[in-house]
């Protein structure tokens, strides 16, 4: 017995640590036990109480600081939504003209306008591609907004396009919704016109209009703009539904000809049978 | 009341008053989010003064108090906190105490304590947790070490003035 008080005498500081030890870290395993949740309970109480009533000491040194630091955080987190306002801009102009490119099924030929003629309903411009670049009368003319016109006239060098806001322009089309179909026209303005569509055609403000299949000039689901309002029309069986463009024709620069092969046997055919407005398409 | 109970007393009533300072004021000076521990500081001072027993004794229910305030786990800070007051002690000496707590030796407890103290609890607490570890052990082992010998060495300072006025 002796010779035991004197082993635990000896390593009484290895034994305590020990022991202490082992409670650490049963008590760490039963960290969640309901035993430990009312010790915790009891000294969130009487210390929380004394924090709170101490918080002075807090408020001393931390508004000060934090108001600076904010400070210094709102400058610089200003700069950085200008910087990264200006990325976006210019991250959106390259994806849609990169995304336009890979979406485009038919080869593209990228074309600047050089010229335009914006007077009353005749609203033409220049390109500065031609027939050496295998431009063709009719082919359409596009951007990554949507449509633009097509090809009237060509030289080696030059082609001239008629613009969607043309009276002359038509082109076949159809509500990407309802699929319902209508031939899309330039009266004045701004705006494009949807003709043919009855009154009683599933058609509501705010739809896309796309061009159809049916085109012998230009390819099938080309944007053209979104439906702006529906009148009644004036006795009439059809509605008069006014189609705002996507392209914004007002600062036009850049135009990709679309190398659509035209299929002249169809067209032909069409312009035996066909009314002279639609089969002009 | 024997004088080695009032000793003790005395030391728990200082022990209580570090784990009050510590909740109280450690956000307060708390750097990039690491901070000195100045339980560990009374550890320390108890551990060369008096040795690694009332050092431990007194360790324990100071770091479960504290474990049971701001842990989520706990019985982590009572661990942390035995060990190192454990590793403290060997830099006792039960004849030159008073001199080696107002000398450099002090630091060099301090700093084997310290060192203890944060990484057995950074890594009993992050053991379960998917994080950096090298990043936290740099941080909050290295870290917060220094930091809390630096600290500490401020009460040094002052005992190794004051000559024999200042007991611990």
């Amino acid at each position: 017995m002796r010779l035991l008080l004197a082993v635990l005498n000896t390593f009484r500081e290895y034994i305590v640590l020990t022991l202490l030890a082992t409670v650490s870290i049963v008590l760490i395993l039963n960290s969640d036990s309901a035993p430990v949740r009312v010790l915790r309970s009891f000294s969130v109480f009487t210390f929380a109480s004394l924090q709170s009533t101490s918080s002075w000491i807090a408020d001393l040194a931390s508004p000060r600081v934090d108001e600076e630091k904010l400070r210094e955080v709102n400058v610089e987190l200003l700069e950085e939504v200008l910087r990264l306002r200006a990325l976006r801009q210019e991250n959106i102009e390259l994806r849609r003209k990169i995304g336009f490119r890979e979406r485009s099924s038919y080869p593209v030929i990228s074309a600047e306008i050089v010229g335009k003629s914006l007077t009353l309903g005749q609203n033409m411009v220049t390109l500065n591609v031609g027939e050496n670049d295998s431009v063709r009368v009719n082919m359409p003319i596009i951007n990554e907004e949507g449509l633009v016109g097509k090809i009237v006239a060509t030289t080696g060098s030059y082609s001239i396009g008629m613009l969607a806001l043309h009276r002359d322009f038509r082109v076949p089309s159809k509500v990407k919704r309802s699929r319902i179909d209508g031939i899309i026209a330039y009266t004045h303005g701004d705006d494009l016109q949807l003709r043919n569509v009855w009154k009683t055609a599933d058609v509501l403000p705010g739809d896309t209009i796309v061009t159809t299949e049916y085109s012998s000039v230009f390819p099938a689901e080309v944007l053209i703009g979104t439906v702006q309002s529906i009148g009644a029309g004036e006795g009439g069986l059809f509605s008069q539904i006014v189609v705002r463009p996507f392209v914004s024709f007002s600062s036009l620069e850049r135009v990709f000809v679309v190398r659509y092969p035209m299929n002249r046997e169809r067209r032909q055919l069409e312009e035996r049978h066909f009314p002279k407005e639609e089969a002009a398409q | 009341m024997k004088p080695e109970y009032r000793l003790h007393a005395k030391l728990a009533g200082m022990m209580l008053i570090l784990v009050v300072l510590h909740i109280l004021t450690a956000n307060l000076v708390t750097i990039a989010s690491v901070q000195p521990s100045f339980l560990l500081i009374g550890i320390g001072f108890i551990a060369v003064r008096h040795g690694q027993l009332p050092a431990m004794l007194h360790a324990f229910p100071a770091g479960l108090l504290l474990d049971l305030y701001l842990g989520d786990v706990v019985g982590i800070s009572a661990l942390s906190l035995v060990i190192a007051g454990f590793v403290a002690g060997y830099f006792h000496h039960e004849e030159r105490a008073a001199s080696i707590i107002r000398s450099p030796r002090m630091v060099w407890a301090l700093l084997a304590a310290a060192f203890a103290f944060h990484a057995i609890f950074v890594f009993t607490y992050v053991q379960t947790l998917e994080i950096d570890i090298l990043g936290t052990v740099l941080k909050h082992v290295f870290g917060a070490t220094l930091y809390t010998t630096v600290v500490g060495t401020i009460p040094l300072l002052l005992i190794a003035r004051t000559g024999g006025g200042l007991k611990v």
